[in-house]
C-alpha cells in the first residue's frame, strides 16, 4: 500500500508556477546572450560581463525554484477548503435573527428571504 | 436556474469544471489590459511625477518599480473578477491558478508584440529578438505573478475573506516590482 500524500493548500498553484519558473529560466539564458546585441544595435551598450553574470544567477534561481514547484507539486495532494455553512442569517424584512432553511420569518411572516 | 446559497448568493453543490470559455475569457481580458498597459503607460505616469521633484534620474526606477506594478497587478485578473463577481461562477483552488497564469500569459503576449512593433525603426531582427527574448522573460513574469493574484481570487471566493486576495496582490507587486528593480539596475 503507498503512503497517502501530504496535503497542501499550495499545492495549486505549484504546477503552473514551475511551467512558468522554468519557462523563465530559458529567458535568462537568452537575457545573457542576446542582451549584449541589442542594446549594442540600439546604441545603449551594456556591461556584457554583468549581464551574463546576473543572467546565470537568476537562470540558476528561476531553474531550482521551477524544479522545487514541481517536486512539490508531484508529492503533494489539493487540500481544499469546504466554505462554512452558514446556519443564522438576518431576515431582509424586519432583521431578525433565523435559521438558515427557514421558509416564513417566524418574526414578520415574511417570504421575501432570500 | 442554478441554485445558490441562501445568504452568500454563490452557488451550491458540486464545483464546476471551467470550460474553455472561462479560459478564453481571462485570457482575452488579460491581453486587452496588457494593450492598454502598453499603450497607456502615460495614464499613469503623472502619478510618480512627486519624485521629479527629488531627483529626477529616479523618476523611470521608480516607474518600473513601484508604479507599474501598483497599476497592473490589479488590472491583470479583470477576467477572473468578471467570472467570480459577475458570473457567479465556482472553481477549485488549482483552475482559479490557472485562470491567472493565462491572464498573465495574455497580459505579457499583448505587451511584448507592442514593445516589439515599438523598436522597428532599429530593424525586423532586433525586433523579433525582442519579441522573442521578451516572450522568454516578460510574458512568464506576468504569468507567475497573475498566478498568485488568480490564487487569492480562488481563496477569497472559497473563505469569503478579501484579505487573502490583498495579500495575494501584494505578493504578486513585490515579485513585479523586484524583477524591474533587477531589470532597471543592469
Amino acid at each position: 500500500m503507498t503512503p497517502s500524500k501530504r496535503l497542501s493548500l499550495f499545492r495549486g498553484v505549484t504546477l503552473p508556477l514551475s511551467i512558468l519558473l522554468l519557462w523563465q529560466s530559458l529567458g535568462w539564458i537568452g537575457f545573457g546572450l542576446l542582451i549584449p546585441t541589442i542594446s549594442q544595435r540600439i546604441g545603449e551598450p551594456t556591461d556584457s560581463g554583468r549581464v551574463l553574470t546576473v543572467a546565470a544567477a537568476m537562470a540558476v534561481l528561476t531553474t531550482t525554484l521551477g524544479l522545487f514547484a514541481l517536486y512539490q507539486w508531484k508529492t503533494t495532494s489539493q487540500l481544499d477548503i469546504v466554505p462554512k455553512q452558514e446556519t443564522l442569517h438576518k431576515c431582509l424584512n424586519c432583521g431578525h435573527t433565523i435559521t438558515t432553511g427557514t421558509i416564513v420569518c417566524p418574526y414578520c411572516g415574511s417570504k421575501t428571504l432570500f | 436556474m442554478a441554485s445558490r446559497g441562501p445568504t452568500t448568493g454563490e452557488p451550491i453543490g458540486p464545483t464546476p469544471r471551467p470550460k474553455r470559455a472561462h479560459y478564453l475569457i481571462s485570457f482575452g481580458m488579460g491581453a486587452i489590459t496588457g494593450t492598454i498597459a502598453a499603450f497607456g503607460e502615460t495614464l499613469y505616469l503623472p502619478l510618480a511625477i512627486p519624485v521629479l521633484f527629488f531627483d529626477e534620474s529616479l523618476f523611470p526606477v521608480i516607474v518600473a518599480t513601484a508604479i507599474a506594478p501598483l497599476v497592473e497587478e490589479p488590472a491583470k485578473p479583470l477576467g477572473l473578477l468578471l467570472l467570480k463577481e459577475e458570473e457567479r461562477l465556482s472553481f477549485d483552488l488549482p483552475s482559479w491558478a490557472i485562470f491567472g497564469s493565462l491572464a498573465g500569459l495574455g497580459f505579457g503576449f499583448a505587451e511584448n508584440i507592442v514593445y516589439s512593433l515599438a523598436v522597428l525603426e532599429f530593424g525586423v531582427d532586433v525586433s523579433l529578438a525582442l519579441l522573442l527574448l521578451r516572450g522568454l522573460l516578460t510574458a512568464p513574469l506576468h504569468g507567475i505573478t497573475t498566478t498568485v493574484t488568480g490564487f487569492g481570487i480562488g481563496l477569497w471566493q472559497k473563505t469569503g475573506n478579501a484579505r487573502l486576495l490583498l495579500k495575494a496582490l501584494v505578493v504578486a507587486m513585490a515579485i513585479h516590482g523586484s524583477f524591474n528593480l533587477l531589470a532597471s539596475l543592469i
